[in-house]
């Protein structure tokens, strides 16, 4: 449903992006790693059509993100939550802030009650409802802004660093959340540095001085990652491959392999 | 040399149907020449702390003194913001960096040689000075703004968040330059990484939905999060070894590094 061919994107500082080639299929899960200033978030802008390619183009669901008219329908279809909680709050509660939206695609009011609250409760943020966005923390905007994204049931989203201000438990709720989105049907576009954030992803690409370097699935990608001492790895990966051990992505699927290894003795 | 906190309460919106105690009767002391943990899911007060700290809003109960005196933002205490990027709006770096200086009233000289030092400390080129903000990537605009808050020199520094949407490279560059120059002054360090808290700080306090539910070293930390079989307060590395223990592997449960854990794990199966 995304395509991007042949984009190139400049900064006056400098190019971002050369010669992205990248394809995201209707219910995938793609995640997008790479250091800063590596042009993720150029990245997650062009796709949204926050952004337009120097050279090349961006579709989504075939239409140009050049094409101003129908702009609305890409916005529609594809909703992004930005690495800033506070680049994207528009209203003043956090209920406000998602009405917002569902009232721009002109739901009626009893639907959009319905909504919220499934949203809410789902993210586990339903004593938020009626608190002002300003005095909530880093970790509860973020939440925030999800629900405000989820909400609108797009057919992708875009997520930049998503977690990176909540807590290990928080942290793992969402991603079984996103997980969840997309084996209902939801394409996901998933950019972070964290390697842990991404074991569920189907597709893998690195981004790395403008360029895609690796791409494939976590596994083959970790072990590229691994091998060229570039990035980090999840630790169950590098601990397994270390030891010799098949790899592994997870603590749990580690530590069976490590009985197995002892029992093996 | 500490910061004291006394029976500290804050209260939002109080009076209204959404009144929330976000720190309740929090008693902390953090001495100077250490690195200070802080860790608690959201929610649980951290920010909230750490703005009173800084001297920023008046807490409804309770006291804080740092050595000796109320908080006085810019002098005793400084804050490095989750985010800090969005506070940069000057033409240049510089410009940025200046301001809060010259507000100090400091002489230009003073201002230059200030800027100068701090940026070698963290081993920042010197270029970025002319640069806008607005063209320099998140990781360099971070350590950019810890510049900026070390050239007030505070005796006592807040770091809130301070490795967020920070990749790899650059968060190990400013753990390093934390743990350089904690010597002589306390960093309040609050982070949801564990691992990195766990690996840069002296002490550690857990939040609780505002209330304190441990402090003490690292190892007693660790000990805490598994005496109540805590896996969501353990770092990950941390947690492969108590699973481990508790699969009877003769492990340590405090491992320093991948490699250290690599290790441990390698002896101990050779030892089965």
């Amino acid at each position: 449903m995304i395509e991007l061919k042949d984009v190139y994107f400049s900064y006056p500082s400098g190019a971002v992006l050369e010669g992205i080639d990248l394809t995201v299929k209707k219910g995938e899960y793609v995640g997008i790693m790479g250091h800063n200033g590596s042009g993720k978030t150029t990245l997650a802008r062009l796709i949204t059509g926050l952004l337009l390619p120097g050279k090349g183009y961006v579709r989504v669901n075939k239409i140009f993100t050049t094409d101003s008219e129908r702009l609305l329908d890409i916005r529609r279809s594809t909703g992004m939550v930005f690495q800033d909680p506070d680049a994207q709050a528009i209203g003043e509660t956090v209920e406000e802030d998602m009405v917002f939206g569902l009232e721009n695609l002109g739901l009626p009011v009893p639907e959009i009650d319905t909504r919220i609250e499934k949203y809410l409760d789902l993210l586990g943020i339903r004593e938020l409802r009626h608190r002002n966005i300003r005095t909530l923390s880093g970790g509860q905007k973020q939440l925030v802004n999800l629900a405000a994204v989820m909400v609108m049931e797009p057919e992708c989203i875009i997520l930049d660093e998503p977690v990176s201000m909540v807590d290990a438990r928080c942290r793992k709720m969402i991603l079984q959340h996103i997980a969840r989105l997309n084996h209902e049907g939801t394409a996901i576009v998933h950019i972070t540095h964290d390697p842990e954030e991404l074991i569920r992803c189907h597709r893998l690409i690195v981004l790395s001085r403008c360029r895609v370097t690796n791409q494939g699935t976590p596994h083959e990608v970790f072990g590229q990652l691994l091998d060229e001492k570039k990035m980090d790895v999840p630790a169950p990966y590098a601990i397994s491959r270390k030891l010799g051990l098949s790899p592994v992505l997870t603590i749990k699927a580690l530590l069976e392999e490590l009985c197995r290894s002892r029992s093996g003795n | 040399m500490s910061i004291e906190i006394r029976q500290l309460t804050h209260i939002y919106d109080a009076s209204t149907p959404w009144e929330t105690i976000a720190l309740d009767r929090i008693d902390l002391t953090i001495s100077k020449g250490t690195v200070f943990g802080l860790v608690g899911g959201i929610g649980s007060g951290k920010s909230t702390l750490a703005s009173l700290m800084a001297g920023l809003g008046t807490p409804a109960h309770g006291s804080i003194t740092i050595d000796g005196e109320p908080p006085d933002p810019g002098r005793n205490v400084g804050i490095l913001f989750q985010q800090p990027e969005d506070f940069f709006f000057e033409k240049t770096l510089f410009e940025d960096m200046a301001s809060g200086l010259l507000h100090l009233g400091l002489t230009e000289e003073e201002v230059h040689k200030r800027i100068h030092s701090t940026l070698d400390l963290l081993g920042l080129d010197h270029q970025i000075l002319d640069r806008s903000p607005f063209h320099l990537n998140r990781g360099t605009l971070r350590l950019a703004a810890f510049a900026t808050v070390l050239t007030m020199r505070p005796g006592y520094l807040i770091l809130d968040e301070p490795t967020a949407s920070l990749d790899p490279k650059s968060r190990k560059r400013l753990v390093e330059v934390i743990k350089r120059i904690s010597g002589d002054i306390a960093i309040i360090y609050i982070s949801h990484r564990l691992q990195e808290v766990v690996a840069v700080s002296e002490y550690l306090a857990v939040l609780e939905q505002g209330k304190v539910a441990f402090t003490g070293t690292v190892p007693g930390y660790l000990d805490w999060a598994t005496g109540q079989d805590a896996w969501e307060y353990l770092p990950v590395l941390n947690q492969v070894m108590y699973g481990l223990q508790r699969l009877g592997f003769d492990v340590d449960l405090n491992v320093a590094c991948l490699e250290d854990a690599v290790e441990q794990i390698r002896l101990s199966l050779e030892r089965t």
